[in-house]
This record gives structure tokens, C-alpha cells and sequence, in this order.
């Protein structure tokens, strides 16, 4: 678990440098977020809703927002995933990929209406969708597709 | 037989669920976490301080000094912050007849014994430019350098620009600087005639002014200049603040002024925190 609360934590401060750049263009990825619910879905029971709360808090402490935002929506993620743990085997990677642009788009919408209410934008979700959605597959589509070298290492 | 999902216990995600939106309604409504929250920040900067001034910078020196260029380096360092403090505490002078509406109010600033020269310089500590280009909180975290403030809250913080926010919070000398494009800031404007409080619009560099058409009929140009009227006491009369951008209609009779600011908080490392008379 610690693992796991150590790559979100990076995964945020990643965030914190790379975000501005893509804002230029309306694109915001959640990094830390996505980490978390990689993880979500990896897990092979999945995260209790305890972990979930516990991990959500951590994060509104160290992103500053609001305590209990992301313990929310971190609860809510967790919830779905698994829900969905046996269908997404049915899934394709691109469906995958759909569902946490989706879920990602989301996140960032909720978190805009309580941290950025002023200049919501509809255009920014939309595009964030997309971006999110393309992150996703990109991500999945290397794991396939890694060097052979990677995967006789077993890495 | 058919595989159960693991842990969808409904009960227990309605129970977190449930207790995460009591935590978001206080600390929303009541800012009850303010205080854990500025702890964290507080200890987080104090170690990110230390880390780079007494651990990191060292290190990255040693090769140099092992080259017994450190004078060399250190004299060089001293000279360019010298030369920032010189731009920040002379910020005024280096703006001509542009800067002040007139060369007399300039001339009276500079010879009164309370007047903007009286800076303490600081250096950045943290600028969160996720919040900064994403959502509506501008802040920045700054630390004096030699002098301390005795008393730093709600003073005007300027870089060599000009004015760009205030203090809202001291962290046991960290102070938290509300930037003037935060939403939940509002700076007291003025262009010939018409004063107005100019909120953060939540965009860099942007501020805006709403006003009713039916108490202001004079129509403003864009590129009109605005100046810090000086009411509330917290910032300095007549400095420039920035130029009309764009001019909305909100309603029938309301308006509002899309006023760009003269100042780029991201451009400097040094600020001037300007000691209250």
C-alpha cells in the first residue's frame, strides 16, 4: 500500500509540473487520479472503501483543495471499478480506455465545480475526454506493444 | 455459479460517501480544515526550504568550490541580487511619466518618508502554477530574506513590475500570497472618474469590473488605462494596474470591464513586501 500511495504522490507532483503546459490547449489530465484507479483496477479484490477514503484524504491534503473532495470521489471511482471488476474482462483495451477517459473527465468536472465554478467550460471537459481517453489508450497499447527485451526481463 | 464482485458492500461506500460530503460541506462552507491544511503546507515548504538551501545547494556547489571559484560564484550571486532588489525597491522611478498619472503625485510618492521605497525583499518559495492556469486560487508562497515584517497580513506584495497580490496568511514566516486574479480577491480601481472593485476573474492576468449603465453612462476605450485607487488602505494609490481588454454586456443595464494587468507573477523569483507606514 505504501507503494501505492508513494506513485500517486509522484504521480501528483508529475501533475503539478505538466499540467500548465497542457492547459494551453484545454487539456487537463489528473495523473495522480488515474494512477489511483489503475491501481483500483488492478488490484485483484480491489480497494476497500476504507482505502479508498483514507487515500482520498491524503490526497486533499497534499493538493490543498477541499477536505473530503477527493475522499468522495475516490469512494465513488472505487465503487464502479469494482462493480465492473469481471466485465471489464469482456472488454476490449480501447473500451477500457473509454471508461477511464470517462471516469477521468469526470473527476476533473466534479473538482472544477467546487475549485474553478468561474471558468467552467464545457469545451475543456469535452477535450479532456478525448485527451484522457487517447492518455489511456496510449498507456495500454505500450504495455502491449513494449519491447521484447522488457518483457523476457519480466518487467 | 456465478463470481461476486470483491468489496461492493453498498453500506460502506454509502458510509464514506456520506462522511466525505460532511467534511467537503464544513470545509467549504466554514474553511474548518484550514487550519491541519496550513500546518501541512507549513511543514512541507519549511522542509522544501531547507532541503534546497541546506542540503541541495551546498552539494551543487562543492564541485565549484573545489575550483575555488566560490568567491567568484558568491560575489557574482550577491551582485545580481543586488541588482533585483535595486529593480523591485526602485520599481516606481524606473516606470516613467507612463507609470503615475502625473509627475508631480511620482515626486511627492518618492520624497515621502512612507512611501514604496520601504520594501522587504523576499524570495519565492512556491508558486502553485497547477491552480495558477487551472482553477480560480492564485497563491503564492514567499519567504523575506533578511529583514522580517512584523506585521505581514494584507500587506501589498510588487515585483518589479508592479503590484501582484497581497498576504493573506502568515505560516510562521512563510507568507501565502492571494494573488489579485484570485477570484476571492478584489482590488479597488480606478480610470478618470470611475472607481470600481475589480474581482479575480480565476484567469491569469485578468481582472474584472462589473458596473451598471444605469450609474456609469460614459463608455470606456479599449486599451484604457487603470490605476489602484488606494481605497481600503491595502494597496498604494495611483499604480498602474492594467488596460481595458474587453468590454462585456451582462445584462440590460450591467457591464463588465475585461481589464488585463500590467503584471506577470511567474516572470520573477524576488517580491517586495511593501511595509504598511
Amino acid at each position: 500500500m505504501l507503494k501505492i500511495l508513494f506513485l500517486i504522490v509522484l504521480a501528483y507532483n508529475i501533475e503539478v509540473f505538466i499540467n500548465p503546459i497542457f492547459n494551453n490547449v484545454n487539456i487537463i489530465i489528473p495523473f495522480s487520479f488515474l494512477t489511483y484507479s489503475y491501481f483500483a483496477y488492478k488490484d485483484k479484490n480491489g480497494f476497500t472503501a476504507s482505502s479508498s477514503f483514507s487515500i482520498g484524504l491524503l490526497m486533499d491534503l497534499v493538493s490543498g483543495s477541499y477536505i473530503g473532495l477527493n475522499g468522495l470521489i475516490y469512494c465513488m471511482t472505487t465503487y464502479i471499478i469494482n462493480s465492473y471488476k469481471y466485465v471489464f474482462r469482456l472488454f476490449s483495451y480501447l473500451q477500457i480506455s473509454i471508461f477511464f477517459g470517462i471516469i477521468a473527465s469526470t473527476y476533473v468536472a466534479l473538482t472544477h465545480l467546487f475549485l474553478n465554478i468561474n471558468n467552467f467550460s464545457y469545451l475543456t471537459l469535452l477535450i479532456t475526454l478525448i485527451g484522457n481517453t487517447i492518455f489511456s489508450f496510449l498507456i495500454s497499447i505500450a504495455r502491449v506493444y513494449k519491447p521484447i527485451i522488457f518483457k523476457r526481463r519480466g518487467l | 455459479m456465478a463470481n461476486y464482485a470483491p468489496n461492493t458492500s453498498v453500506f460502506s461506500y454509502v458510509f464514506f460517501v456520506l462522511l466525505s460530503s460532511f467534511l467537503l460541506y464544513l470545509d467549504f462552507t466554514n474553511e474548518t480544515f484550514s487550519k491541519p491544511k496550513n500546518t501541512y503546507k507549513t511543514s512541507v515548504l519549511s522542509l522544501n526550504y531547507f532541503f534546497k538551501n541546506y542540503i541541495l545547494e551546498p552539494l551543487v556547489q562543492f564541485p565549484e568550490l573545489l575550483n575555488s571559484k566560490k568567491n567568484l560564484i558568491k560575489q557574482n550571486k550577491d551582485l545580481r541580487l543586488q541588482v533585483e532588489k535595486e529593480y523591485i525597491s526602485k520599481f516606481v522611478l524606473s516606470k516613467n511619466n507612463d507609470f503615475f498619472l502625473n509627475e508631480s503625485k511620482l515626486n511627492t510618492l518618492v520624497d515621502k518618508e512612507n512611501s514604496l521605497n520601504k520594501v522587504v525583499i523576499s524570495k519565492l518559495i512556491k508558486f502553485d502554477t497547477n491552480n495558477y492556469f487551472c482553477c480560480s486560487n492564485h497563491k503564492l508562497f514567499i519567504k523575506p530574506i533578511s529583514d522580517s515584517v512584523t506585521e505581514p497580513l494584507q500587506s501589498a506584495i510588487i515585483n518589479s513590475q508592479g503590484l501582484i497580490g497581497q498576504i493573506v496568511y502568515d505560516m510562521n514566516g512563510i507568507y501565502e500570497v492571494m494573488l489579485l486574479t484570485d477570484t476571492r480577491h478584489s482590488t479597488p480601481v480606478f480610470s478618470e472618474n470611475f472607481y470600481c472593485n475589480a474581482k479575480g476573474s480565476g484567469k491569469p492576468g485578468i481582472i474584472t469590473c462589473i458596473y451598471s449603465e444605469l450609474i456609469w453612462d460614459e463608455q470606456f476605450e479599449i486599451g484604457q488605462k487603470f490605476y489602484s485607487s488606494g481605497l481600503g488602505g491595502v494597496f498604494p494609490k495611483n499604480i498602474l494596474i492594467g488596460n481595458v481588454l474587453n468590454i462585456k454586456n451582462i445584462s440590460a443595464s450591467e457591464k463588465e470591464v475585461v481589464i488585463k494587468l500590467e503584471v506577470n507573477p511567474i516572470t520573477e523569483n524576488l517580491f517586495g513586501i511593501v511595509v504598511s507606514p
